[in-house]
C-alpha cells in the first residue's frame, strides 16, 4: 500500500506567505532579524559613550 | 596639528567636554558600568538577533566541513558568553575584562574568516578583509593608547580620540555583518 502526500497551502495562511517558498521565507525572516540586530547594535555602540554628552537620558 | 585635530574632534561633540568634565565622552566599557542594568536588558536583542542570523550562515555553509562547523557553532557560543562578561563592566574588571574583551573580538575576527559567502561577490570579497584590518589596527590602536599614554583620562585630545577608536573599531567590526546581510539580500533578489 502506497501512502501519498499531497502539498495543500495552509487555510491561515496570509497572501504575502502564501505561495512563497519556505526555504525563501527562512531567508526574509532572517534578513530583516539581521537588519534589526544589525541595527541595534550599532545605535547601542554609538550612542552609548555619548551618554555623558547628551545628557541625563537615563 | 594636534590642536587642529583637537578642535575638530571636540566640533564634533555637542560642547567643549573641557567645560564639563564630568560629561565628557567616555569608552564603551565605562558605559558598561555607569548604566549596567540597561545595557544588560538592551544587549539581549542585538546579541540575540546576530547569534542568529551567525548560525544560520554557519550551517549553510557548503564548503565548511561538519568538524569545523561544530567548532565554529562553538566559537559563536562563547562569543554570547563572553560579551556578557565584557558587559558586566561594574563587578569584573581588571585583566579579565581585558581577556574576555579581546577574546569576544579575535572569536568574530575568526567566524568571520572562516565562514564564506553564500554568494560570491567581488564587492564583498574585496572589502571585507580591508574592513577587518582596518578594525583590528583601530582596535590595536585603542589599547595601545589606553596602555601606553599616561594619564589618558585627564588629556581630553588623546582620551577623546581613544574613544572614537575604540568605537569606530567595534563598528567596523559589525559592518562585516552588515555585508553579509548585504549578500543575503542580494540572495533573495536573484
Amino acid at each position: 500500500m502506497t501512502l501519498t502526500i499531497k502539498r495543500h497551502n495552509r487555510p491561515n495562511q496570509n497572501d504575502e506567505t502564501r505561495g512563497m517558498d519556505s526555504n525563501l521565507l527562512e531567508k526574509h525572516c532572517l534578513y530583516y532579524a539581521a537588519i534589526l540586530g544589525a541595527s541595534l547594535w550599532a545605535s547601542w555602540i554609538t550612542w552609548m559613550p555619548f551618554l555623558h554628552v547628551s545628557g541625563p537620558a537615563m | 596639528m594636534l590642536y587642529i585635530l583637537q578642535k575638530k574632534i571636540q566640533a564634533l561633540l555637542p560642547y567643549d567636554s573641557r567645560k564639563h568634565p564630568s560629561k565628557s565622552t567616555t569608552t564603551i566599557s565605562h558605559t558598561f558600568a555607569e548604566h549596567n542594568t540597561v545595557i544588560t536588558i538592551y544587549v539581549v536583542g542585538p546579541m540575540s538577533l546576530l547569534f542568529l542570523f551567525r548560525v544560520n550562515r554557519t550551517l549553510r555553509d557548503d564548503k565548511l566541513s561538519q568538524y569545523a562547523r561544530k567548532m565554529v557553532l562553538i566559537v559563536l557560543l562563547s562569543v554570547q558568553y563572553s560579551t556578557l562578561v565584557v558587559v558586566r563592566y561594574d563587578t569584573i574588571k581588571g585583566f579579565a575584562h581585558y581577556f574576555f574583551t579581546a577574546m569576544t573580538f579575535v572569536s568574530l575576527l575568526l567566524y568571520h574568516g572562516i565562514v564564506s559567502n553564500r554568494g560570491a561577490h567581488w564587492m564583498v570579497d574585496l572589502i571585507k578583509p580591508m574592513v577587518g584590518v582596518a578594525s583590528v589596527l583601530l582596535m590595536c590602536g585603542f589599547g595601545a593608547m589606553i596602555s601606553f599614554v599616561t594619564d589618558i583620562r585627564n588629556r581630553h585630545t588623546y582620551w577623546t580620540m581613544c574613544c572614537y577608536m575604540e568605537i569606530l573599531a567595534l563598528l567596523l567590526l559589525g559592518s562585516l555583518d552588515i555585508l553579509d546581510i548585504y549578500v543575503l539580500g542580494l540572495s533573495i533578489q536573484s
